[in-house]
């Protein structure tokens, strides 16, 4: 048989509960306090010498026969238990509606709040997580409940924002390779007279564009897999790192003619951080750097300790970048590519340092904390280039360390 | 009509100028602000293709100091802006326009797109017409087409740009330099007489009687 749904509310099934308590307990209250009178009522009999202390007028001589002491008797209890029966049905009838009345106001006010929990998860959309249900009222269950589902949103939205954020700069970025290819094709198509060098050199830049597009392709799955997987921070070496990217990126820069050197402490380093995430992070500022070099530019892979933070800089001899655009650039960064580098940096609840050199060219650094809540900042500006430039005294005459 | 594309990448702005130079446009290309900056400081130019994000600044705020005379613009008449640029938010866009862009494209665009509103920019000075038009010459930029008396004119590329730059100044003197200037690029050599040539090639495909005449000292003028 299918109940109908008001049925299998909470609400129902709590008020029902509550009355059939607050009856229960009535109910018995009322069945002790009948047999008590049944008892006392059954207890009595009538004698001569009662009835002479009652009657008033003390009318000596009136004296009952057994037979009608016994009528009495049973007229008398038969009565008083009637009316006591009628009385308590009675009441217990009322009990029964108040008992229903109280289950369901009691029900309503303990489930109220949850009844706004409800409304505000059910008005919060995907793409607006900024609603809170903020309960008032005391530090109950159910106030924890929703102060617990708030801090959940809070989580949930700083992470939608942010994956929201690398998604808006790198659909953004995808838009320059995409022009290239396009504006490219067009012309080159609407050209009678185009050779086929001509052709062939189109070819190589939208082979270029493509290259492109695959790599920032490949950070947006990367990002993806690593949003459900999150990262996993284990003990790194990030000297090896470097290591590896100068001599993996190394050759390729040094076709475009461009030099690379990594330029590490003597001392070993370790942080707490996901290998393939930070390779690809700093991965991608080598590669803008080697792109905004000069030919016969130097682009140099730093790595730093200092305090509580480790630093990774790449170094570049190039025109310089906007400072301002690489660290806040809202939409996109003029094909910079530090989309995933800032995610990767809050992943790790680092930071992004970005300054000019003085003698020219730029520095993008990525600072790592050695634990969650670092008590200190990391350097910044004048600060950054100040620790790139030093050098332990020890390494001091030392060559730059180039694994070539 | 001179053209200045301010791209710092540097395969789209290839292909901006060989799509530009294509209709006739003389077309220069620089990769930074300060390149850009100097360009419209000592070239007149008549349209600017900008883009937001440069290496060394912002496309809007370059725009917004020519427009305030920050930066100060080669010759009497301020170039045309137009933004070209990754950025689609109805804010960029509105800001990019109230910076004092004439006009604002989207990446990626379609080539022909970009042609048309350069035309579109080109001619808001010559009273908006698509076609040009004289007593009986008719040029058509859209269409790359000259007439005369309804006879089609076989005008080379830089023939035609010339008569078109000579349409919409029709009644100026125009010297060999200014000349030189709007519709040759800043790979032309000034000590040729490139312009002279084309000059005499243009008036014989013309026919008579002769509607560009030679100011003795000064330069040409289309009556």
């Amino acid at each position: 048989m299918q109940l109908p749904p008001v049925t299998r509310s909470l609400r129902f099934r709590l008020s029902g509960l509550t009355s059939a308590l607050v009856f229960s307990v009535a109910g018995l209250a009322l069945a002790g306090i009948y047999f008590v009178t049944l008892r006392a009522v059954q207890s009595l009999t009538v004698t001569n010498s009662r009835l002479q202390a009652v009657l008033v007028d003390g009318e000596v001589g009136l004296r009952l026969t057994q037979v009608e002491m016994r009528t009495i008797e049973s007229l008398f209890k038969e009565f008083v238990l009637n009316q006591i029966a009628v009385w308590i049905l009675g009441i217990l009838l009322v009990l029964f509606a108040l008992s229903l009345i109280v289950g369901w106001v009691v029900a309503s006010r303990s489930l109220r709040p949850i009844d706004e929990i409800t409304s505000v998860a059910r008005d919060i959309q995907a793409t607006d997580l900024d609603r809170r249900i903020g309960l008032d009222g005391p530090d109950d269950e159910l106030t924890r409940l929703a102060n617990t589902f708030d801090a959940m949103l809070d989580r949930l939205s700083g992470s939608f924002r942010s994956q929201q954020q690398f998604l808006a700069h790198t659909s953004h970025d995808l838009r320059t390779p995409l022009a290239v290819i396009r504006s490219n094709l067009e012309v080159i198509s609407n050209d009678p007279d185009a050779t086929i060098e001509d052709w062939r050199q189109t070819g190589a830049v939208v082979e270029r564009a493509a290259d492109r597009i695959s790599v920032m392709v490949d950070d947006l799955l990367a990002v993806a897999r690593q949003e459900l997987a999150g990262a996993t921070l284990t003990s790194v070496d990030p000297a090896q790192i470097v290591n590896e990217l100068v001599s993996d990126l190394g050759p390729a820069a040094r076709a475009d003619g461009v030099i690379m050197e990594a330029d590490l402490p003597l001392e070993s380093i370790t942080v707490m951080a996901d290998p393939d995430m930070l390779r690809r992070a700093v991965g991608n500022l080598v590669d803008n750097a080697v792109r905004e070099s000069p030919e016969g530019g130097t682009v140099s892979v730093v790595l730093r300790r200092d305090g509580e933070w480790t630093y990774v800089g790449v170094l570049d001899q190039g025109p310089g970048i906007d400072v301002d655009l690489a660290l806040n650039g809202d939409h996109g960064d003029g094909g910079m590519g530090l989309g995933i580098v800032r995610q990767i940096v809050a992943m790790h609840a680092g930071r992004l340092g970005a300054v000019l050199r003085p003698e020219g060219g730029s520095v993008l650094s990525i600072a790592i904390p050695d634990g969650s809540d670092p008590s200190t900042s990391p350097c910044s500006g004048e600060g950054l280039l100040e620790l790139y430039r030093s050098r332990d005294i020890q390494d001091a005459g030392l060559p730059t360390h180039d694994p070539r | 009509m001179r053209l200045l594309v301010v791209e710092d990448e540097p395969d789209l702005a290839s292909a901006i100028v060989r799509g530009l130079a294509r209709g006739g446009h003389a077309v220069d290309a620089v990769g930074s602000a300060v390149d850009a900056e100097l360009a419209v400081s000592t070239v007149e130019y008549d349209l600017v293709i900008l883009d937001w994000n440069l290496p060394d600044g912002r496309g809007v705020d370059l725009c917004a100091r020519m427009r305030s005379g920050e930066v100060e613009t080669f010759g009497t008449l301020e170039p045309k802006v137009l933004m070209l640029t990754a950025r689609d938010s109805v804010e960029d866009r509105v800001a990019g326009l109230d910076a004092g862009a004439d006009d604002y494209l989207v990446k990626p665009f379609a080539f022909a797109e970009l042609e048309a509103r350069v035309r579109a920019l080109l001619r808001r000075d010559s009273g908006g017409s698509p076609v040009l038009s004289t007593d009986d010459l008719v040029l058509d930029p859209a269409a790359f087409k000259a007439t005369r008396d309804g006879r089609v004119l076989p005008l080379t590329v830089k023939e035609f740009a010339l008569l078109e730059y000579f349409m919409r100044h029709q009644g100026e003197v125009l010297s060999q330099e200014r000349l030189l200037e709007h519709v040759w690029d800043e790979m032309a050599d000034p000590f040729t007489n490139t312009v002279r040539v084309t000059v005499s090639n243009l008036r014989k495909k013309l026919g008579e009687p002769q509607v560009i005449e030679t100011v003795p000292g000064r330069g040409y003028v289309l009556r």
